[in-house]
């Protein structure tokens, strides 16, 4: 009996802190995530859970951090900042990534089907190894942990707390469709590939943006 | 007499020799066919596993790395592809299509080669989808919703734009409300 209270009692706290977050978030903004429009994105690793989209059960790929060797900022890079640039066709669903006029990775994304992503300028702000992701409800909720190789963005529209983001998926493969709550989904192959190279260049397992280390232009139209 | 027919026979010869040269000649601009090998193939979403389709002449052979699942003799007008999206998230299955006289047909199969519970290497989609739905046309198999979930979409005459999920363990087509571009 006392834990059937506990379990109400816990239930009653976290429906309550979403529901807060909710009514707190800026007016106005779309969220990508349930956890977005509440708090900022986290670096989080969650190796031994299980994941959940459409329905089903999800694998999680575990990560570990300490076998991996960091593509990490080269001094001199910076200054091919302003020549990277990164197109998201909504249309055709696929992410086209130069570097002046020379294409670095071409490949088929997934926007968002069950969320809508805002067509806009962007410019990327952080970027994380990985993150939770958790939203929608009923058969549409998915819990996805060890998102890899998130790379936030926003604008003057869509705030940083909004939570829109380019990231590789491990949960999916049907690339060049719709198939994402608002985000930009990728293989996870290209989403590595991307991550290495975007602005700002790579300095551990968070990095944020400063004068010197400024982010990768994204355009979504 | 002697001597015109020896005449007449160096005269053949000499024919006989140029139209060989001839034919030497259009046989060093033109070399017989041979067969060129083609491969299509599509990284695995881990990045550890390739899966391919090498076509030499008729002859196609199904690989993943260095593991042939099967091979096939191509029929006319036959072509074995791999799409962009092939493998299941999870690295256990993928699907190929299967091209013959503009039809399509899908076939699904496990990373190791092992065979289905009922036996056999591939499971086809197309043909039970037709016998489960004769009014709809399947347009296409466009990639993994999940794991063991494939998403197909059909059209009939009413309805441009129906979307199904094909569960490969079960083999249940299962009608969505949404559609999946």
């Amino acid at each position: 009996m006392k834990n059937k209270w506990r379990y109400l009692g816990g239930l009653l706290i976290v429906v309550l802190g979403v529901g807060l977050g909710y009514l707190s978030r800026p007016k106005g903004v779309e969220c990508a995530n349930l956890g977005s429009c509440s708090d900022l994105p986290k670096m989080v690793v969650n190796n031994g859970e299980t994941g959940v989209f459409a329905g089903q059960e999800i694998e999680v790929p575990e990560i570990s951090l300490g076998d991996e060797q960091l593509t990490t900022k080269v001094l001199g890079e910076v200054a091919n900042v302003q020549a990277k640039q990164i197109y998201v066709s909504l249309e055709k669903q696929l992410l086209t990534a130069y570097e002046g006029e020379t294409v670095y990775l071409e490949t088929p994304i997934s926007t968002g089907k069950w969320g809508r992503t805002p067509p806009g300028e962007y410019t990327i702000w952080v970027k994380m190894r990985a993150t939770r992701m958790e939203g929608g409800t009923g058969a549409d909720y998915y819990n996805l942990p060890n998102v890899p190789y998130v790379m936030f963005f926003y604008n003057d529209k869509i705030p940083k707390i909004a939570g829109y983001s380019l990231h590789g998926a491990y949960w999916h493969n049907n690339f060049g469709h719709a198939m994402s709550h608002g985000c930009v989904n990728m293989r996870q192959i290209d989403a590595e590939k991307l991550y290495n190279w975007v602005s700002p260049l790579t300095t551990g397992t968070v990095t944020y943006t400063d004068a010197e280390n400024t982010g990768t232009k994204v355009t979504i139209f | 007499m002697i001597g015109v027919l020896v005449g007449w026979g160096m005269e053949r010869k000499q024919k006989v020799q140029d139209k060989q040269e001839d034919t030497l000649e259009i046989m060093a601009v033109e070399p017989l066919p041979t067969p060129t090998a083609r491969v299509m193939e599509q990284v695995s979403p881990d990045g550890r596993m390739m899966v391919s389709v090498n076509i030499k002449g008729e002859q196609a052979g199904i690989w993943v790395g260095d593991l042939m699942l099967m091979t096939k003799r191509l029929e006319p007008e036959e072509e074995l592809l791999v799409p962009f999206n092939a493998w299941s998230p999870d690295n256990k299955y993928f699907f190929l299509e299967r091209k013959i006289a503009g039809e399509s047909e899908f076939w699904v199969m496990k990373a190791t080669g092992e065979p289905f519970v009922e036996g056999g290497i591939y499971r086809v989609i197309a043909e039970p989808f037709t016998l489960a739905y004769p009014e709809l046309t399947l347009v296409s198999v466009t990639g993994w919703a999940s794991p063991t979930l494939l998403i197909i979409n059909a059209k009939s005459e009413n309805e441009p734009k129906i979307s199904f999920w094909y569960e490969v363990p079960s083999k249940q087509f299962i009608r969505l409300s949404s559609y999946f571009y």
